[in-house]
């Protein structure tokens, strides 16, 4: 009995070795892991910027904006939006809001900017553009209205388009010649383009600035009331 | 009885020493698929503790990565179990490629093709493409040789996603948080 356990240690040990040796050769090792080799690795050679980094690329607000309420409010807040998009179509009322509580004090401006989500929203941009012809005919005001008419309605089908012009009593046939000729193409990608530059992941999508035009924050998605809220009052003490 | 206590013991530690070996050797080592000149240049663990975020979508779906199957699964890099939006890489190696990183899921990227941990693979066939964004710049160099950098933001895209949306994808992927680091 003492004899077998006098043998049954070093054959245990044995046995053991054996087994590691195979896991290490098997494996290759973690030597072989920290190996070198000649060829070096690529990396990225451009800029890391946060989601705020990014924000503070938006295009400074201008007369050409579509603008309501104090053009030199202290708090200004850019919103990217698609007629065709029920978030957006959600987020709506919650600006209107913000406008009736501090936009009639002149400390808010809520400036529309486009972004037409063509890939999944077919009337989209055909509605982006609309809302451009109604503002030729009509400056800001019918501008607003008409999104306002689109945004109340729910965007569904194309027609709707044309009949918010005449619901607003504008020069159908000239709306429709705008419409077609699609004349501000250019003008909403390029707020596309802007878009994406200031890192917007999605519609709706709002840039609030203070006083100096610094980023305060940026809502992203139909933001409850009280979120908007939040951030428009910490823009207000900037 | 002195020597057999002590043999059990011996062997015991014996059996735990080998079982956490093979453990270390199997889950480390460098995957057979890296050989000659596309094999990382790996430091030892512990050699760096930065910190990239990723997305991966397929057709329009992300891939959610707080799953036990894509967990700490390598002490080179590895996704944290407190990420429960999988989305944050942390890396403990200089030399972790994006290639050998996803190696460690199980994962395969090469020429235009990514074949997955179920083996399902996803190439570019002209209708669907693979895009790589690295850092919202289209990446169209090969990522066996794409070393993870701190704050990288990692984009992979596989369907007809436009470029606009490809955009708006890589513009969502999370900025790392502030106390990220001292997470481990």
């Amino acid at each position: 009995m003492e004899q077998e356990q006098k043998m049954g240690v070093p054959g245990a040990i044995v046995v053991a070795g054996i087994i590691i040796a195979l896991a290490v050769l098997y494996t290759g090792g973690k030597s072989s892991a920290t190996k070198q080799n000649d060829d070096s690795v690529a990396k990225a050679p451009v800029t890391k910027q946060t989601r705020e980094e990014l924000a503070a690329n938006v295009k400074p607000v201008s007369g050409t904006d579509h603008i309501i309420g104090n053009p030199n409010a202290p708090v200004k807040i850019i919103e990217f939006s698609d007629i065709q998009c029920p978030y957006c179509r959600q987020f709506h009322p919650t600006m209107q809001q913000a406008m009736e509580e501090y936009g009639k004090q002149g400390k808010v401006a809520w400036i529309y900017r486009h972004f037409p989500l063509v890939s999944i929203h077919p009337l989209a941009m055909p509605a982006a553009l609309a809302s451009e012809c109604a503002f030729e005919q009509g400056g800001n005001d019918i501008f607003w209205a008409y999104i306002n008419k689109l945004f109340a309605d729910g965007l569904t089908e194309e027609a709707q388009i044309s009949a918010a012009a005449v619901s607003l009593g504008l020069d159908t046939a000239r709306f429709d010649e705008c419409l077609r000729s699609e004349k501000y193409k250019t003008k909403i990608e390029m707020d596309m383009q802007n878009a994406l530059d200031s890192g917007v992941s999605g519609t709706p999508s709002s840039i609030v600035l203070d006083r100096n035009g610094k980023v305060v924050g940026v809502l992203g998605g139909a933001n409850p009331y009280t979120q908007v809220k939040a951030l428009i009052d910490v823009a207000l003490t900037k | 009885m002195w020597l057999s206590r002590n043999k059990a013991l011996i062997i015991a530690l014996i059996v735990v020493g080998a079982a956490l070996g093979l453990r270390s050797f199997s889950r480390d080592s460098i995957p057979q698929v890296f050989e000659g000149k596309n094999k990382p240049v790996l430091g030892t663990p512990g050699s760096e503790h930065s910190h990239m975020s990723m997305m991966v979508v397929m057709g329009g779906t992300p891939i959610n990565f707080y799953q036990d199957k894509y967990v700490e699964k390598s002490d080179y890099a590895h996704f944290h179990a407190d990420d429960v939006g999988g989305y944050f890489i942390h890396k403990h190696t200089k030399g972790v490629t994006l290639a050998f990183f996803f190696s460690t899921l199980g994962w395969k990227v090469a020429s235009a093709c990514l074949t997955i941990d179920t083996g399902d693979q996803y190439c570019s066939d002209g209708t669907n493409n693979l895009s790589v964004y690295i850092n919202r710049k289209p990446y169209p160099g090969d990522l066996d040789f794409y070393e993870l950098t701190d704050g990288d933001k990692i984009l992979i895209d596989y369907g007809t996603t436009t470029p606009v949306e490809l955009m708006l994808e890589a513009n969502g992927i999370p900025d790392i948080p502030d106390d990220l680091a001292q997470r481990g």
